[in-house]
Order: structure tokens, then C-alpha cells, then sequence
């Protein structure tokens, strides 16, 4: 056989069982939808802050526009809109095209958010824009030939494209680490310099019968020859198996030591089980689900021609869309405007042929849903006006700062950045509206505190709530005092005096819930800080 | 009112493909000469940029800028570098966190020098724009060596606290199999520890000599 037929067959022959590139769009644009709306949203704000930015190219600096947060805003919500509907199995290919463009386009205009997984996330949108729509979508017809000898199996070069991206991925990572630097430990011990971290090595090492260095030294050596031999795995199917016990270990590691690297663990760990999955587990699901499908199919195809007439399948269209646009613009974004403009669109022209309207439809508006559901009960919005009118309040934007600092708090209802939009307030001026955030800070910790009150009453046991009782006592006191001084003032000593007395409790109560947390969990990451911020308080 | 029916049309969830489009249904047709063409080239440039960005990397001189290389978890990732940004002309330092995002600051201290240039077109148009002619922005970016953690003098410093001679970093020195003085030696030569220290342990990406509002990167 010739190079040129090796070659073919290679990238043009492979296939894979086509529940397996269902299970990698459910896996990855669900995960890339919650990604989008929950941890990428508050890094928005950053992009073009001050009037500054770098892109990804030299060339690409000298004629790229100054981004800013209400685009990027858009593009992530709208982007998170795209993955859902994709992961929920509608138009997946626009979908994927889409992404690969506003994901891609906006980590190619700012390194403001330039990790290594940011990258690989952008590669594989740009590999998935390739794949056809059928390559998407599953099988349930309880085929049981060899995986990619089946007719209707997802046959695509750019499947294979995956996983020659993940070899490249982890052969080069493997490739960093023969480092003499990496080899001798010294890195991971560190990137695991916590004290919980030094607890489980020294318990790796009691189990192991040998030194902490020791323990170091076999985990550096053993992260470098596996990422380099998991590479060459992920090239040849036979060697899956051998993939598939290996490389999820490497993510799993990264999690238990804490590293924060957001959601690339979960992405590795979710891609290697479904990539490289033995064949059978697909086949198991497909004949676990042939019974079903011809059901699921007749509904499908019920609901794919209701209702009959155009008109009244293009009137469902547009009321889906309304109700798309409707719940996307409730997010609390700058930005949340267009983006539900434009998933409004996507909603029209998804329903226009007058076909499938009906699930078409409601996929639209569940993913409008799902976007309304990340801002509504997640940190997301708090974070990013609270993120964004710190770096406001540094650069000196005092009156946008306390805009954005308003609406911080406006959509929290705990405690928030109320004392911060007080000391902005006073340096304008106006003491009174301090004096008001003031009290609803010190009103805002008591609530709170008492809340972490109940739930130490509840578990006793609990290190975290001991650690939450210890922090919310020590920000009930610094507010009690900011507001003591504002209320001195105003000439009520007698109230200033009250709220003194109530900083000094709060500090004892802080005392006695650390010392509680630390003889439960004396080696928590949370300990050193919180020290040092109770020495202060009990300093003043 | 127009009556027309709609066909039933089960297929794909987003019922807009045909099976023409995809007649080994769960793929896509044998492509043409040209088109296998193409998607080879398409195949080929992707190869050829997955193992030549990360080996640019490898063969380049920016060691502190690790992008597209996969270097995850990279020695060098823990190298830190000392900033400081400096009015040339009225010799005053800058407040980055008052100039830009803290972000960016955070890069710099990464040593990613295109931060430092995008910095310095920000900086240098806005004291344009202020009506200053000829602002000038001074920029020293001192960063570790990315081996920095195999070498003792890197390791301790060139602090010797126990007085034998020797650098208290060569206790514990990584390559160091025989007697720590014979690798003072080794790395040092006949330096000070001092001037060894200097020498091997930071990199100067930018020393400050240059006005970087007139792009002079030094």
C-alpha cells in the first residue's frame, strides 16, 4: 500500500458509532453553554478596560477595534445560546459555526483571556464548524459491526481531527515536562505548596513507605511519561483501552489538588471517557434504546408536522422567538440586549421552513431559559459588575464605578460591595447615601450572619461553616465601624458607641469560629488569610 | 390565506437535512478528487501548525510567552518578573494599577512583552492626547530564568548563610549529584556569588533604555 492510501484511509475512512459524537455534543456544548454564562462572563468587563488591548497577533493590533464589555457580553450569552441548542441536538452545524466564530474571534482579539484551554476550546469549535449536521445525531437502529465498519456509522475527517488534537495536546504537555526542573519535583511541590496539599502528599508517602521528595519526584515522572505515551494513544483506536485508563487520571489529579483552571478538567475528563469509550458501551445504549426510538421517533414526526398549515407553523415560529427574546433579555448583562435579538433571529429562521416548529421551537426558548437561569441563580452578574467597578474605582472612574457597583448590589441580595459604594460615595460628597450603604451593609451581614448561625447550630462538625462564620463576623465588623464613623459624623455618639460595641463582639465570634475550624481542619487554605484579617481587627 | 400543507419529514432533529446530503447517513458523501483535495490541504495546515507553533516555541528566543505551546503546567509558568513603569521624562513611576486593568499587569509580570508594547501605544497616545509632544515611557521588565529552579545560586540567592563559601541554594540543588562547591562551580565559575546571581538567574526582557512611545524595545 502507498503513503497516499495510508493517508486516506487514516483521515478519510474513520468512523466512530454515531451515539459517541451525540454523547461529545451533549458532553461538550453543554458544558461550553454553562462555561460561557457562569465563569466567562465576569471576565467581560475586562476587555477594552481603560482603552487598552492586546490581541493574539502583532499584525492583527494594528487594525483590530478597541473591544469592550457590552460585545463580548453579547457574544457570550449568545455563544452559551448556541451551545445549548446545539447540545439539545438543534442545528448543530450553524451552531458549531457560529461558536467557532464568536468564541474563536473574541480569544483572537484580547490575550485578556489567553489560558491553554481557552485555546483548545477555540481548536475544537474550529474542528466541530467542519462536521456535518448527520455526523451529530445518533443511531438507534441496534447495528452491532465493529465500530467504523457500519454503513451508518459518523463517518468525518474532522473526527479524526479530534483526536489527533487531543494526541498533539498531551504529547506536547508530556513534552514540556522533560525539563530536569519538572523531573526533580520541585514544580509540583510548588503548584501544591497548601497545606492541604501538603497533608496528602505526606499521607501518599506514609502509604507508599517513602520520603514526601520521593512522592514528588514518581508523580513529576509519571505525569511526563504518560502524557507522552497517552498521545500516541489516542492515535490508533486499538490503544484506546489504554487511553482511557490513563489519561482522566492526569484531570481527576488536577481537581483533587485544587488547581483552579475553571471547567478544563471537567471538558479533558468528559471528552477522554466519551472519545475513547470501548464501542460496546455505545452498542449497549443503542439496543437499550431501539425499543424506545421508534416511539420517540413516531412523536418526532407527529410533532414534526404540526401544525400543518405554514401560516400557523411560522406564527408558532415567531411566538417561540418572542418568547426566546423575551426571557434572553431578563439576563442582567450589558449586551443581553443583542444577544437575544440575535437568538430571537436564530429562533426564526431555525422555524421559517415550517418544519419540526413545534420542538424546534422550544428548544429555542429552553436555551433562552437556560441563559435567564445561569444569571438568575448563579454569582455570575454579581461578579462581573462587582469585578468591574473595582477596576473602575483603580483607574479612578469614581461616578461609573458606583454605577456599577449599584447594580452589583442590586442583583445580590447578601452581602455585596456595599461598603465600597459607600467610601465612593463619600469621596463625591455625599455622605448621606454612604450613611445608607453603610446600614445596609451592617443590615445585610446580620441577616447573613445569621443564616451561617443556623446552619453552624445544624453541623457543628463542619470546618466551612465554622470558616463562613469566622468571615462573615469579621465583615460584619469592619461595616459596623465604617458605619460607626459615618454616624459620629452626624453627631450620635451614642448609636457610634453601639455599633463599636457590636464590631468588638462580632470579632470575638470570629475568634471562636476559627479556632472551632481550625481544630476541626487545622490544614485548610482558608486558615492563613483568615488569621491574618481577625489579627488585624483584633489590632484595631 | 395560503392552505399549502407541510410535508410530515421525520430525519434530524432540525429537519433540514436530506439524506443526499449524507448518503452513508452518518457521514458525509465520498468526496470528489478536488474536494479530498482541499480537505487534505485543510488536514496538512492544521498538522502543520499543532507541531510548528509548539516548536517555535522551542526554537524561538521568548521563553516567558508560552501561548500555543501547551506547556501546561510548565516551569516556567512559576517564573515571576519584577515591572516597573517609569515617565521618562519627569522620571516618576507609573501606578499600573491606575493605567490599565489589572489583567494586563498581571501578563506583564508574566513577561508577555506584547502587553508591554500594547501598554506603551495606550499610554504614550493618551499623554498625546493630553497635549504632551514628545511623552516618553520608560519600562524595565526583569523576569526569572526559566531554569531558574535547577540552579542553587538561583534557588537561595547568592545568600550564604552558614559562611562555607558556598550559596545556602546549593543544599538543596536539583542537579546537584556531587559536592555542592564543585556546583557552585559548575554554574558559577570564578564569579561572585553575587555577580553569578545577576548573571544566571534573571532575564532582563527590558532594561529601561528605550522610549517605548518611539517603539525602542530595549
Amino acid at each position: 500500500m502507498n503513503p497516499a492510501h495510508h493517508w486516506n484511509r487514516y483521515w478519510h475512512d474513520f468512523a466512530v458509532h454515531p451515539l459517541r459524537m451525540a454523547a461529545v455534543r451533549v458532553a461538550f456544548f453543554g458544558l461550553l453553554a454553562y462555561d460561557l454564562w457562569v465563569m466567562f462572563m465576569e471576565h467581560a468587563p475586562r476587555y477594552g478596560a481603560g482603552g487598552m488591548n492586546a490581541t493574539q497577533f502583532a499584525w492583527l493590533d494594528a487594525i483590530a477595534p478597541l473591544p469592550w464589555a457590552g460585545i463580548v457580553s453579547a457574544g457570550w450569552l449568545l455563544g452559551g445560546f448556541l451551545a445549548a441548542r446545539a447540545a439539545l441536538g438543534v442545528a448543530v452545524r450553524q451552531s458549531a459555526v457560529l461558536l467557532a466564530i464568536i468564541y474563536g474571534g473574541i480569544y483572537i482579539w484580547c490575550q485578556a483571556d489567553s489560558y491553554q484551554h481557552h485555546y483548545l476550546i477555540a481548536l475544537l469549535l474550529g474542528i466541530a464548524a467542519f462536521l456535518p449536521e448527520s455526523v451529530w445525531h445518533g443511531r438507534w437502529t441496534g447495528e452491532t459491526v465493529a465500530e467504523g465498519a457500519a454503513g451508518s456509522d459518523a463517518r468525518h475527517w474532522a473526527i479524526r481531527m479530534i483526536y489527533v488534537q487531543f494526541a498533539l495536546v498531551y504529547f506536547w504537555t508530556g513534552f514540556t515536562k522533560l525539563d530536569p526542573v519538572w523531573l526533580s519535583g520541585d514544580t509540583m511541590r510548588m503548584l501544591t505548596a497548601s497545606a492541604e496539599n501538603q497533608a496528602l502528599m505526606a499521607r501518599a508517602a506514609e502509604i507508599l513507605g517513602t520520603s514526601r521528595e520521593g512522592v514528588y519526584t514518581f508523580a513529576a515522572w509519571s505525569v511526563m511519561l504518560g502524557e507522552l505515551i497517552v498521545g500516541f494513544f489516542f492515535l490508533w483506536r486499538k490503544l484506546w483501552p489504554l487511553a482511557l485508563i490513563t489519561a482522566p487520571w492526569f484531570h481527576v489529579g488536577v481537581e483533587v489538588i485544587g488547581f483552579d483552571i475553571e471547567l478544563f478538567s471537567y471538558y479533558m475528563i468528559a471528552l477522554d471517557l466519551i472519545l475513547l469509550a470501548p464501542q460496546r458501551v455505545y452498542q449497549w445504549v443503542e439496543l437499550g434504546g431501539v425499543a424506545v426510538a421508534p416511539r420517540l421517533a413516531a412523536l418526532r414526526t407527529r410533532l414534526a408536522g404540526w401544525p400543518a398549515r405554514v401560516t400557523q407553523a411560522r406564527i408558532v415560529g415567531v411566538v417561540c422567538a418572542a418568547v426566546t427574546f423575551a426571557l434572553a433579555f431578563q439576563a442582567p448583562y450589558y449586551g443581553a440586549d443583542g444577544a437575544a435579538i440575535a437568538a430571537a433571529v436564530l429562533c426564526v429562521v431555525a422555524t421559517l421552513p415550517g418544519r419540526s416548529v413545534v420542538p424546534v421551537g422550544l428548544v429555542h426558548v429552553f436555551s433562552a431559559g437556560a441563559l435567564w437561569a445561569a444569571a438568575a441563580f448563579s454569582s455570575a452578574p454579581y461578579d462581573y459588575y462587582r469585578l468591574w467597578g473595582g477596576d473602575l474605582k483603580r483607574r479612578g472612574e469614581i461616578d461609573l464605578a458606583i454605577e456599577m457597583y449599584r447594580r452589583a448590589n442590586a442583583v445580590e441580595s447578601g452581602p455585596a460591595r456595599l461598603r465600597q459604594l459607600g467610601e465612593l460615595l463619600e469621596e463625591k460628597g455625599q455622605f448621606d447615601e454612604a450613611r445608607g450603604a453603610y446600614e445596609e451593609a451592617v443590615r445585610r451581614d446580620e441577616a447573613a450572619l445569621k443564616e451561617v448561625k443556623q446552619a453552624v447550630f445544624k453541623q457543628p462538625a463542619n470546618a466551612e461553616v465554622q470558616f463562613d462564620l469566622a468571615e462573615r463576623s469579621l465583615s460584619l465588623a469592619n461595616n459596623c465601624r465604617t458605619l460607626a464613623t459615618a454616624v459620629r459624623r452626624t453627631g450620635d455618639g451614642a448609636r457610634a458607641d453601639t455599633l463599636m460595641r457590636q464590631a468588638a463582639s462580632a470579632v470575638v465570634d470570629a475568634r471562636t469560629a476559627l479556632n472551632a475550624a481550625r481544630a476541626i481542619q487545622p490544614t485548610s487554605d482558608r486558615v492563613s488569610d483568615l488569621l491574618k484579617e481577625l489579627q488585624r481587627a483584633e489590632g484595631r | 390565506m395560503r392552505t399549502e400543507r407541510v410535508t410530515k419529514e421525520p430525519a434530524t432533529a432540525t429537519g433540514s437535512q436530506s439524506r443526499a446530503e449524507h448518503p452513508r447517513s452518518g457521514g458525509e458523501a465520498p468526496p470528489s478528487g478536488s474536494s479530498r483535495t482541499l480537505r487534505n490541504l485543510i488536514i496538512a495546515a492544521f498538522l502543520a501548525l499543532q507541531i510548528g507553533l509548539p516548536l517555535s516555541y522551542y526554537l524561538g528566543d521568548t521563553p516567558h510567552d508560552e501561548r500555543f505551546a501547551w506547556r501546561m503546567f510548565s516551569p516556567v509558568r512559576l517564573v515571576t518578573c519584577q515591572v516597573e513603569l517609569k515617565d521618562g521624562a519627569t522620571g516618576q513611576r507609573i501606578d499600573p494599577y491606575a493605567e490599565m486593568h489589572v489583567v494586563w499587569f498581571n501578563l506583564m509580570k508574566r513577561g508577555r512583552l506584547p502587553v508591554v508594547e500594547a501598554f506603551a501605544e495606550h499610554w504614550c497616545g493618551d499623554q498625546v492626547a493630553a497635549g504632551r509632544a514628545d511623552p516618553d515611557l520608560r519600562v524595565t521588565l526583569s523576569c526569572g530564568a526559566p531554569d531558574e529552579r535547577a540552579l542553587g545560586i538561583c534557588r537561595g540567592g547568592p545568600r550564604d548563610g552558614d559562611g562555607d563559601g558556598v550559596p545556602d541554594g546549593y543544599k538543596e540543588t536539583l542537579e546537584c549529584e556531587g559536592p555542592a562547591a564543585l556546583c557552585f562551580k559548575r554554574d558559577c565559575g570564578e564569579q561572585t556569588a553575587a555577580a553569578c546571581h545577576a548573571a544566571r538567574c534573571r532575564v532582563d526582557l527590558l532594561k529601561g533604555e528605550g522610549n517605548l512611545c518611539k517603539g525602542e524595545l530595549k
